[in-house]
């Protein structure tokens, strides 16, 4: 048996502490994309009216709206802060891994901005309202194209074994959500017990639970 | 069929030699959270990181390693 104190030992932060930030981090990124979108629906609707001295309420709805944006994002660059405070130096492979998060959070975020500024309603982004067509192509190139670039580069380049472990539990059991969860979907539905299939809750399921389980297995 | 606890006495050596999770983690070019994982036995390393840890010590699979079996089971 080893003395104690012989060396710093356990120097990841716990496990509980980073998965509140990560959490924290990802609903306020939510919620700042959510209120610029209201801020920018809420002016639209003005100008669509055809604009003039706005209202006290709408004056109030704009400022809570940009309130609202800038503390959630307040809120989600000091949490990012306090974790790369508490993670101290970064190997040369996390910092790859850090530097694609990054750009992956930059991709999701322009797109959420896009998705909110330019489609028909202020709260459309997660929605099934039509696109205009130049946007819809124009993100689905991004989704397409840039994102399994950036995965290939992911995978040959930034995750060691651990992670790839780890990606690969949640991948798995993200994948039979979707096996059972949307065949199970669809015969309800058939049997007039529940309303029709919508993809996209099966997506984010899909990548909640595999993200969610991939994060678990990495960090737990 | 659950699988055997593998341990291991990674933390013991790594501390022998004052080296910190991340200053392994540099040498071994994984992780934190890799070298985390296995220390606190969440996760056993592929064959090559295990040969890899060896050399790095100086040391067999097994006098890191003990998955019960062996005859030097680590206390």
């Amino acid at each position: 048996m080893m003395a104690m104190g012989m060396a710093p030992m356990n120097d990841e932060p716990g496990v509980g502490r980073r998965f509140g930030r990560i959490a924290l981090i990802a609903a306020a990124s939510v919620v700042a994309v959510f209120g610029v979108g209201v801020a920018v629906g809420v002016v639209a609707a003005h100008v669509e009216r055809g604009g003039g001295m706005p209202s006290a309420r709408m004056i109030g709805l704009l400022a809570a709206a940009v309130l609202l944006a800038a503390g959630a994002a307040f809120l989600a660059w000091g949490q990012i802060g306090a974790m790369a405070k508490e993670a101290g130096a970064a190997t040369a492979r996390e910092r790859r891994n850090r530097n694609v998060l990054i750009v992956c959070g930059a991709l999701g975020g322009v797109m959420g901005l896009m998705l909110s500024l330019i489609g028909p309603t202020p709260f459309s982004t997660f929605s099934n309202d039509p696109l205009p067509a130049w946007l819809a192509v124009t993100l689905a190139a991004v989704v397409a194209l840039l994102i399994p670039a950036l995965s290939l580069y992911w995978h040959r380049h930034v995750v060691d074994e651990q992670e790839a472990a780890a990606y690969s539990k949640g991948a798995l059991l993200g994948l039979y959500v979707f096996w059972i969860g949307a065949p199970a979907w669809w015969l309800l539905w058939r049997g007039g017990l529940a309303p029709a299939p919508d993809g996209v809750l099966i997506y984010f399921a899909t990548v909640v639970v595999a993200g969610a389980v991939w994060m678990w297995a990495k960090y737990r | 069929m659950r699988k055997a606890a593998v341990r291991n006495r990674l933390k013991v050596l790594r501390a022998e030699r004052d080296w910190s999770q991340a200053e392994l983690a540099e040498r071994l070019d994984v992780s934190r959270q890799a070298v985390n994982a296995i220390e606190t036995g969440k996760y056993d390393p592929s064959l090559p990181l295990a040969l890899k840890i060896g050399r790095l010590f100086g040391l067999r699979i097994e006098e890191i390693f003990d998955d019960g079996h062996g005859d030097g089971a680590h206390e």
